[in-house]
């Protein structure tokens, strides 16, 4: 087993985790339909539709992996570089993406791209997970 | 399914960590606590990679009376 990257429970974790994240996808999907047919045409520029629409089952399907260790549990220095790289990225793109004037709503259309959250989401939770996870090592020992 | 009271002992007697065993197997340390809290029921694989970490047999640390 030893040579296996990822043992059985978190395989399936990950097939539930999977699972649940493609039910939401859908759900996202049939949502902004309704929306955009029975209350407003647009809610937002189709290119920040679309980047929505996908960022809210990723950001799902990474936090559940990360809370139920699915994935992402290896605390090592390259895993740390990796989320280093993440929480710049992301302070990066949502110091870009506020919009002049705050506006983040303008002409009734969202007006803030939220990629750089889902960057920063993934390495915050990656770190609590690991001090969490420090502190209760601690305790087994 | 309860708690594996009879692999934690054996753990405890052998005086390793979860994390000890974990290593030793090639699971987590999460996987290691869901199976002895009785959250995980392990596959035949994995139960003897636990029984040869441990020096114990399937019987001893997994048999159901």
């Amino acid at each position: 087993m030893k040579n296996e990257q990822f043992d059985e429970l978190q395989i399936r974790n990950r097939q539930k985790i999977s699972y649940q994240t493609m039910f939401l996808l859908l759900v996202t999907i049939l949502i902004n339909g309704i929306v955009k047919e029975y209350f407003t045409s647009d809610w937002a520029n189709p290119i920040l539709e679309a980047n929505i629409l996908v960022i809210i089952p990723a950001l799902y399907f990474v936090s559940m992996c990360i809370w139920k260790d699915a994935y992402f549990t290896d605390t090592g220095v390259k895993s740390n570089i990796v989320m280093c790289i993440f929480l710049i990225l992301g302070a990066i793109m949502i110091f870009l993406a506020i919009p002049d004037e705050n506006r983040f709503i303008y002409n009734n259309k969202l007006n803030f791209n939220p990629t750089g959250i889902f960057f920063v989401a993934i390495s915050g939770q990656y770190w609590i997970k690991g001090l969490i996870d420090r502190f209760k090592d601690k305790d087994d020992e | 399914m309860g708690k594996n009271l009879r692999l934690k002992a054996a753990r405890a007697e052998k005086d390793m960590s979860q994390k000890d065993v974990a290593e030793a197997v090639g699971i987590t340390r999460q996987t290691m606590n869901a199976i002895e809290n009785g959250d995980y029921n392990p596959t035949i694989k994995l139960c003897r990679a636990i029984c040869k970490a441990l020096d114990r047999t399937l019987d001893e640390l997994f048999w159901e009376n």
